[in-house]
């Protein structure tokens, strides 16, 4: 069986606000959601600017209406706001969310509750703690809250694991294993990651730029993404959005954190998505890039686009210098700003971009721009090599 | 479509590795734990990069690299490996550093290897394999998962060979933490206590396992995959959701000729020893938590255990629970529990027809 894939479903919570309409108008008027440090306990507070959500853990709870006592991770109230708004915009029936299978990608899980344990002998709430902790729970939790009672199950590969958590879900009913599966990733800000990229020195202490010559790291974010996908057949009339198309995992085997110069990872993973799309280089309209603001990512995106597309190379940006870096989110997020872009027939430029790398002729997009948009592309790559892509295409 | 188990290789607290079947000599829990065997890193692993990898890098690599090595044709399409809790011990070291150094001057070491994929990197980096790679963590589910996943990739002829496996590790750290919480067993726990004990606790383990699925057939294929079920919810009793899963293989229980079950000594796998009242009665009953400690991925065990159970036609006197352990292993089904309540099946057998 080869069913095509739709999707019907958004839902976002990011810097750039709660909800996919106030994103939305944050991205196209370029608002930034990258500021100094107000809600994450670090001591590097002072040192770095961050893309945290603008909502302490109360708030969230509160617009959930969930207990304010309630011992949760910040992961999982980011997830059950995006999940909500994804499953509340397809309009599935209480018995259809029952049947519905979750994949959900997370890096952290429950670390911000973990890592405020000083000392695991003395603290009296370990048991409680710790069952948050695993990366699994936080999609368990996530299943239980949305009434979610069909296949459920995590990914973790690091940076691509909400683009991976897609393409599974996507696998799985192309082949008619399943209906309609809610897919995405969420990721809360927390200590242990901050100082871990700090420890790898690829933190910039100012606004990430994105492709841009002087860029010299990321910056930190956070936020969760979902869409709800499911069988064009089964899709409600009038409810389908867009098609995924097309998705493609691979693995670069450079090193264990940096991409290699070629980008050839990165182009494998573009090139299959394409094959599985069944389209060319030339019908690509967007490329919502994985685009961090580090040295190393963005030369080894920009060179394998530059050698993949040769030249056709479509319009890129990296909205991630308005959201941050939201790690096992990201992919989750920004199909839902690829997704937009088909629907709005628009594209976004991202901002803090000035010059190219003198060895590199093509250069990113700098304004948002209107026009006939049929297929994104969006890259999303990992620590450990892993390079993952999804393609969105107009129905 | 069939999937076929080509090569297993599993590192564990008995003297699994390199072997096709459980040693005579069984290794008990120490400290209320059961840790892996130490192993031969050198004979697997580069020695230039062991300095820098954890014990669960370097035990699951060799896992990976063994059953890699048994097979002299087969070109993995993808990688996938599932695990609970990912690194602990570089999570923990990362974790305890960021605490005493106050944020200030973090070794960078011990967070690359915290993530739950660095295994799955560094087998393409080492083999350089440029092939998908996917990491699932679901708990005590994420090893079945990770199956789903291979097996629908060569159902689906998006692949012909899969390398998977699942991994999780115990520090000092963790079994103090298990020991605080109350979570660790007060006795010990052998094939009789798994039944009739009511501990509180169980024995935690570690391990790693790593198999060769494949979709074509030679004379290494030993054991068919028929299906992996996770139910995460079921109405009627566990019973009936173990013959829904085997009436999709034409199969009912009492065609069952060993019962793998994930007994574990306390009240709360007691669910699974229900299974054995009526249904399967042609079946013999084995439990394996005992020897393999409990993990994220203890499947692993099992699923190596099955596999060799089908191979050999007996199993270890001391996994047996019920029924004979020497006989021909046609159909096999291993069946676990979560703590959430979760329950998971696998069906193997020997139809290489």
């Amino acid at each position: 069986m080869s069913r095509k894939v739709v999707v019907t479903g958004l839902g976002i919570i990011s810097a750039l606000g709660t909800g996919a309409e106030n994103n939305m108008i944050a991205l196209s008027e370029g608002h930034t959601g990258i500021a100094s440090v107000e809600h994450l306990k670090t001591r590097l507070k002072d040192e770095f600017v961050l893309g945290e959500v603008k909502c302490s853990n109360d708030e969230l709870k509160h617009l959930l209406g969930i207990n304010k006592q309630l011992l949760i991770s910040r992961t999982c109230l980011l997830a059950f706001h995006a999940g909500r708004e994804a499953l509340e915009m397809s309009g599935l029936k209480e018995d259809e969310i029952k049947s519905c299978g979750l994949i959900s990608g997370t890096t952290v899980g429950g670390m911000d509750l973990t890592e405020q344990i000083r000392d695991f002998t003395t603290e009296k709430n370990l048991k409680k703690i710790l069952s948050n902790h695993p990366c699994g729970d936080t999609t368990e939790k996530l299943a239980s809250f949305l009434g979610i009672k069909g296949f459920t199950t995590t990914y973790n590969t690091a940076c691509s694991s909400a683009a991976n958590a897609i393409m599974f879900a996507a696998r799985l009913i192309k082949s008619g294993r399943a209906d309609r599966i809610l897919a995405g990733g969420t990721d809360a800000l927390s200590c242990f990651t901050l100082n871990g990229f700090n420890s790898l020195m690829i933190l910039d202490r100012n606004p990430c730029r994105p492709f841009d010559q002087s860029r010299s790291g990321l910056n930190l974010g956070e936020g969760a993404g979902y869409i709800l996908l499911e069988a064009e057949e089964v899709a409600k009339p009038g409810k389908a959005l867009v098609y995924l198309s097309g998705y493609a995992n691979s693995n670069d085997a450079h090193h264990q954190t940096a991409s290699s110069p070629e980008g050839t990872g990165a182009i494998l993973s573009m090139q299959k998505a394409m094959e599985v799309a069944g389209i060319s280089c030339s019908e690509v309209s967007y490329i919502n890039a994985h685009g961090t603001g580090t040295p190393n990512n963005d030369a080894s995106e920009a060179r394998a686009i530059a050698t993949l597309f040769g030249p056709n190379v479509p319009p890129y940006s990296s909205t991630k210098s308005l959201t941050g870096h939201t790690l096992g989110a990201c992919g989750g997020i920004e199909a839902v700003f690829s997704v937009k872009s088909i629907l709005n027939q628009e594209i976004y430029a991202g901002i803090n971009f000035t010059l190219s790398d003198e060895d590199l002729d093509i250069s990113p997009l700098t304004h948002n721009r209107k026009g006939q948009i049929n297929h994104v592309l969006s890259n999303s790559f990992g620590f450990g090599g892993n390079n993952s892509s999804l393609i969105f295409s107009k129905i | 479509m069939a999937v076929y188990l080509k090569a297993s290789s599993m590192v564990s607290a008995q003297d699994t590795l390199n072997r096709s079947d459980m040693p005579e000599n069984l290794v008990n829990a120490e400290n209320s734990a059961l840790k892996t065997r130490p192993c031969n890193y050198k004979d697997y692993l580069p020695a230039a990069s062991l300095r820098r990898m954890s014990r669960i890098v370097k035990f699951s690599l060799v896992s990976a690299f063994d059953c890699l090595n048994q097979l002299e044709d087969f070109t993995p399409d993808a990688i996938i490996t599932s695990t609970g809790l990912g690194c602990l011990e570089d999570t923990i070291t990362f974790l305890t550093q960021m605490h005493q150094n106050e944020e200030k001057l973090m070794n960078p070491s011990s967070f690359i290897g915290s993530t739950h994929n660095s295994i799955g990197g560094q087998i393409a980096l080492l083999k350089k394999l440029r092939i998908p790679n996917l990491t699932h963590t679901q708990m005590e589910g994420s090893f079945e998962s990770a199956l789903i996943d291979a097996m629908m990739m060569l159902e689906d002829g998006e692949a012909n060979n899969i390398l998977v496996g699942g991994f999780d590790e115990i520090t000092p750290e963790t079994i103090l933490l298990w020991k605080n919480m109350g979570c660790l067993s007060e006795n010990e726990v052998n094939r009789e206590t798994l039944v009739n004990s009511t501990n509180k606790g169980i024995i935690p383990g570690e391990g790693a396992g790593f198999f060769a699925l494949s979709k074509n057939k030679d004379q290494s294929s030993k054991v068919k995959l028929c299906g992996i079920r996770i139910r995460h919810s079921y109405n009627g009793g566990l019973n009936v959701a173990v013959s829904e899963f085997l009436s999709e293989y034409d199969m009912k229980p009492g065609d069952i000729d060993l019962l793998i079950l994930g007994v574990d000594g306390t009240p709360d796998t007691h669910t699974l020893l229900n299974l054995t009242n009526n249904d399967f009665e042609n079946a013999t009953v084995a439990a394996f938590k005992h020897l393999s400690g409990s993990f994220n991925t203890d499947t692993t065990f099992a699923f190596w255990l099955a596999g060799c159970a089908i191979v050999n036609g007996k199993i270890h006197p001391e996994c047996c629970l019920k029924g004979a352990n020497i006989r021909k292993f046609k159909h096999v089904l291993l069946v676990n529990s979560s703590k959430a309540g979760n329950f998971t099946f696998i069906y193997l057998n020997d139809d290489l027809e």
